[in-house]
């Protein structure tokens, strides 16, 4: 249960961290005038950022508890769609 | 070659693919179909409809002109992803118990399923999208006017000048039909679209792949190719240099991830793909990482497309639609081919989820509203109320696309793509503060979200819409001069703001007004009843989502009436599908038991045809509803607090509990101890009682039998016989004393007594005893004034016992007892030493107790100690020994000078 809660309070963090990361501050930090192989490292920050970001909250997701809506009612059988197409085709 | 002919018919062919996509999803037959289109990852596709042609056109043009602005557009919805488990997990999950199927549902359910707040959200979204599809119209027209250009002229049926030759308008009335032909096909109980759902996944990784395509294209042709002469190359330097970060596009960059994070939130067709079309929660984990990832691929070659483009096309050239240019200049036909229905694929799919997604809102909460008060019509006593509904669906499609065309006929005909669908950005992301006020925030009042909603829609209009109709030649002139002359009133300086970026002044003022609005308005305004019921349904979404509304409100109605109104309304057989289903979770064959449950469950599957508040309309007049007052909605609103109390009370309880049981085993085992000692004492006790009967019994019996023993033995027998009497009523009278005094009451009389004396008289009665076993006492006491409580006899048995015990155990050949007494402020301490055999040191506690005791010798019951302690310790005193085994021991018996509260 605690753990859960931890990780519900780190999931919280990675958007914090997303907007620290494109913040305009740091993006000016990296626009220096460095190019690899042609390309500006202010592009290459920016897309690594993301990229790990997407990765972390890709592991992240994985160990937050399943959760499920109690009310979900199960869905329109499929007699009941078909019906519908039949009735007003 | 590719030219007009081919990129018609090319559109055309499309379309019907996706048609035939759409129509197959939602056959019954495909089974294996319908599952693909249930996975988490179909469900991802679906959420990209956020990439229209915007992205697909519009993010390189924005490169070219800004650099690396494009990509908040992006970043910001990725933000809102990474942290779904807040913020769209929660969305999700009220609209799914609550069947909400419009962002206008879900606004005016949130307060109180109020008529005007939907009405005011649809008219604002309705706006608020126009531009969004006027963008849409204008790229595909732009693509084709490129194509055509590229191959033979652009030609005159085509010309633009008239509406008949204009390709926008074309583009509007045939995606009209297509989406009425393939959007409102039913009237869903839930509004699922599952064929368009997979129709537009479909699309998602046709833009996806033709963009990749592109940009692979780009990078390996046009950019790799020329590395060593790029490198050195002027031009090329110039144009990097555009793509750097310049301090003064902080403010712009921050307001385009907030206006790209509230979008992904609050756009319409976001809304209804992401949380109507969700068919289980879980799906929103994948998407938590796919759809951010979808952005970063779609989004990896737009800067080089945009560097190839500047390189390439002659200074001038629109940047918007490098995507289709460069490769044609490239000469790639096939590939600007694929570029185009790229294009293609991306505008239409926003435009059918937009049209759909506001055709719902405004048929539910606008036109069958309307059409209801039309007497006229008696809508409510026809049969069958679906096909209405499909035919208002049906024209509010054609409305909203031709709305979209005129205002991209008459204003957008000259701005860049993304710079009219920040406009749109701007208005939709006026829903936020409301939205996040819904699901946070339970004192929100409905007063409060309209005066929120109306201002920031204002000041959006004034400021940013207003704008765009001054500089397309419907000018009144306020730009410069401001509203009625006022200079502060000017749209873009609003209160002397000057020399800010348009978006950044819109987004600044507006939010103020309305986040300011929204949190005044709603503390000057008591919810009403409904309202702070939804609100705490919608806050503590998590805490019960079982609660159902049934609960909350005892309404009565007659089932046949309820099945008349649904099939009215759903059809025929939707309605008795819908009753055979409840009725079988009641266990009822036929129609169901009537239960304030039956129509809360009729009223939501009627909320997701009609909206919330007509379907509550709807069924308020079928059913009588007692009328619930204030109390016992705070009644059940303090019985949900305590619902969560509890639940946050549970954990500390459940250690508690704990703790209890741990003590429990403790005192048992205690018990258990006790038990065993008892039993014990039991033991010795009939064993010491045995060996004085037995002695007593034998002689007894020998006297009465032996007539002839001589006097002297038979005295001897006798003497023999009343000592062992007297050794039982000792015994029996110290288990007597013990136990009394362990239960606190026996022979007690309290009063002031001073030690010192006590002890002086106990040595002085015990010198005969000593003397006779030849041992010194040696009195090392003196007569102190020292006043304690307690019985002065009971206290003399003690010392005489603690004496009697040193002089009688020992047998030393130099044998002596000291007794010695201290005082001092509080205590008074009494010590006898002896210089006897000494007392083990585990035998230490043992000795004081009245079980382990061995009990010794014909003198005494061995109790004594045990008794000692019962005395002193109910003196408030405090009995020890010190003692090692051969060294003699010693006693000291410390007592507290009676005070005060003695």
């Amino acid at each position: 249960m605690n753990d859960n809660n931890k990780l519900e309070e780190l999931s919280f963090l990675l958007p914090v961290l997303g907007i620290i990361l494109f913040s305009p501050m740091l993006l000016m930090i990296f626009d220096n005038h460095i190019t690899i192989f042609g390309i500006p490292f202010l592009h290459i920050y920016l897309f690594t950022c993301w990229l790990a970001l997407i990765y972390v909250s890709y592991r992240l997701t994985r160990l937050l508890p399943v959760t499920t809506n109690p009310v979900d009612q199960p869905r329109e059988t499929e007699e009941a769609v078909f019906k519908d197409i039949d009735m007003n085709a | 070659m590719f030219g007009v002919t081919s990129a018609i018919i090319a559109s055309i062919t499309f379309l019907t693919l996706l048609f035939v996509i759409a129509y197959v999803s939602n056959l019954k037959q495909s089974h294996r179909v319908r599952e693909l289109i249930n996975t988490p990852v179909v469900y991802t596709l679906s959420l990209t409809v956020y990439c229209t042609s915007w992205t697909f056109y519009g993010a390189v043009g924005t490169a070219a002109v800004n650099g690396l602005e494009f990509a908040t557009i992006y970043l910001g919805p990725t933000l809102v992803f990474l942290g779904w488990w807040f913020i769209l997990r929660k969305l999700v999950r009220i609209s799914k118990t609550h069947r909400l199927t419009s962002i206008a549902d879900f606004i005016s359910s949130r307060y109180g399923k109020s008529t005007s707040l939907s009405v005011l959200v649809t008219l604002m979204a309705v706006i608020g999208t126009t531009p969004y599809i006027a963008l849409q119209l204008k790229a595909i027209s732009t693509s084709f006017q490129v194509v055509s250009e590229a191959s033979q002229g652009f030609p005159d049926y085509l010309s633009g000048h008239t509406i008949i030759s204009d390709t926008g308008f074309w583009v509007a009335l045939v995606m009209a039909a297509f989406i009425v032909l393939f959007g409102t096909r039913n009237i869903g109980a839930d509004e699922h679209h599952a064929g368009v759902v997979a129709a537009i996944a479909f699309e998602s990784l046709v833009k996806l792949f033709a963009l990749l395509a592109v940009g692979i294209f780009v990078v390996t042709t046009i950019l790799w190719g020329n590395y060593d002469h790029l490198v050195q190359n002027e031009a090329s330097a110039e144009i990097l240099k555009k793509f750097t970060f310049k301090e003064e596009s902080g403010a712009r960059w921050i307001t385009m991830l907030i206006l790209s994070a509230a979008a992904i939130i609050c756009l319409p067709r976001q809304f209804q793909v992401t949380v109507v079309e969700i068919n289980d929660e879980r799906n929103l984990r994948t998407a938590s990482w796919l759809f951010p990832l979808y952005l970063f691929l779609i989004s990896i070659f737009i800067m080089p497309i945009a560097y190839a483009g500047l390189l390439i096309m002659p200074a001038g050239s629109n940047p918007d639609v490098f995507v289709l240019t460069v490769p044609l200049k490239a000469g790639a036909h096939e590939l600007a081919l694929l570029a185009f229905i790229g294009g293609f694929s991306s505008a239409t799919s926003m435009m059918i989820v937009a049209s759909i997604a506001l055709s719902i809102m405004l048929s539910n909460h606008i036109i069958m509203p309307v059409l209801f008060r039309i007497s006229a019509l008696r809508l409510e006593s026809r049969k069958d109320l679906s096909q209405w509904l499909l035919t208002t669906r049906r024209f509010s499609i054609l409305f909203i696309l031709l709305l979209g065309y005129i205002y991209y006929r008459y204003s957008a005909k000259s701005n860049a793509l993304a710079s009219i669908g920040l406009v749109s950005f701007a208005a939709v992301a006026q829903f936020l503060p409301t939205i996040i006020g819904s699901l946070y925030w339970k004192n929100g009042t409905k007063q409060g979200a309209v005066a929120g909603l109306s201002l920031g829609f204002l000041v959006w209009a004034f400021t940013l819409l207003l704008p765009i109709f001054e500089r397309s030649g419907y000018s009144l002139g306020l730009l410069q001069h401001g509203l009625f002359g006022i200079s502060w009133l000017r749209p873009e300086a609003l209160f002397g703001l000057n020399d800010w970026d348009p978006l950044v002044h819109s987004l600044f003022w507006s939010y103020s007004a309305n986040i300011g609005a929204y949190i005044i308005v709603s503390l000057c305004f008591n919810a009403k009843p409904l309202e702070r019921l939804q609100s705490a349904l919608f806050v503590d979404a998590f805490r019960h989502s079982q609660v159902r509304e049934a609960r909350y409100f005892k309404r009565s109605a007659a089932v046949e009436d309820l099945l008349d109104l649904t099939t009215r309304i759903l059809g025929a057989a939707k309605a008795e599908d819908l009753f055979r289903q409840f009725a079988e979770t009641q266990g009822e064959k036929g129609l169901p038991e009537p239960s304030p449950e039956l129509i809360a469950y009729v009223e939501r599957h009627l909320a997701s045809s009609i909206g919330a508040a007509s379907a509550r309309v709807m069924v308020s007049r079928v059913s009588i509803g007692e009328t619930i007052s204030l109390e016992e909605v705070i009644e059940i609103l303090d019985e949900t607090q305590q619902v969560i109390e509890y639940s946050q009370q549970l954990e500390q309880k459940s250690n508690e509990l704990e703790e209890v049981a741990s003590q429990l085993r403790e005192a048992n085992t205690q018990l258990k101890h006790m038990d065993k000692l008892k039993d014990d004492f039991l033991t010795r006790v009939s064993h010491e009682l045995r060996t004085p009967m037995t002695s007593i019994r034998s002689f007894s019996e020998i006297l009465l039998q032996e007539k002839e023993i001589e006097t002297d033995q038979q005295d001897r027998f006798l003497n023999i016989i009343v000592s062992e009497s007297q050794r039982l009523t000792r015994l029996l009278d110290e288990i007597l004393d013990i136990s009394q005094l362990e239960e606190g009451h026996g022979a007690w009389k309290d009063s002031h007594i001073n030690p010192h004396r006590i002890l002086k008289e106990a040595i002085a009665s015990s010198f005969g005893s000593a003397h006779a076993k030849g041992v010194d006492i040696i009195d090392d006491t003196s007569v102190k004034a020292f006043s304690t409580i307690g019985d002065s006899d009971r206290l003399m048995q003690v010392f005489i016992n603690l004496i009697s015990n040193a002089i009688k155990f020992n047998n030393n050949e130099n044998a002596y007892v000291r007794i010695s007494s201290e005082t001092d402020k509080e205590t008074f301490t009494a010590t006898v030493t002896d210089n006897g055999p000494g007392i083990a040191s585990e035998d230490h506690e043992l000795i004081f107790s009245k079980f382990e005791r061995k009990w010794e010798n014909a003198d005494g019951s061995g109790l004594g100690l045990a008794i000692s302690r019962q005395i002193i310790e109910r003196m408030g005193g405090k009995i020890q020994v010190q003692s090692k085994l051969g060294e003699g021991a010693s006693f000291r018996i410390t007592l507290f000078r009676a005070g005060d509260n003695a």
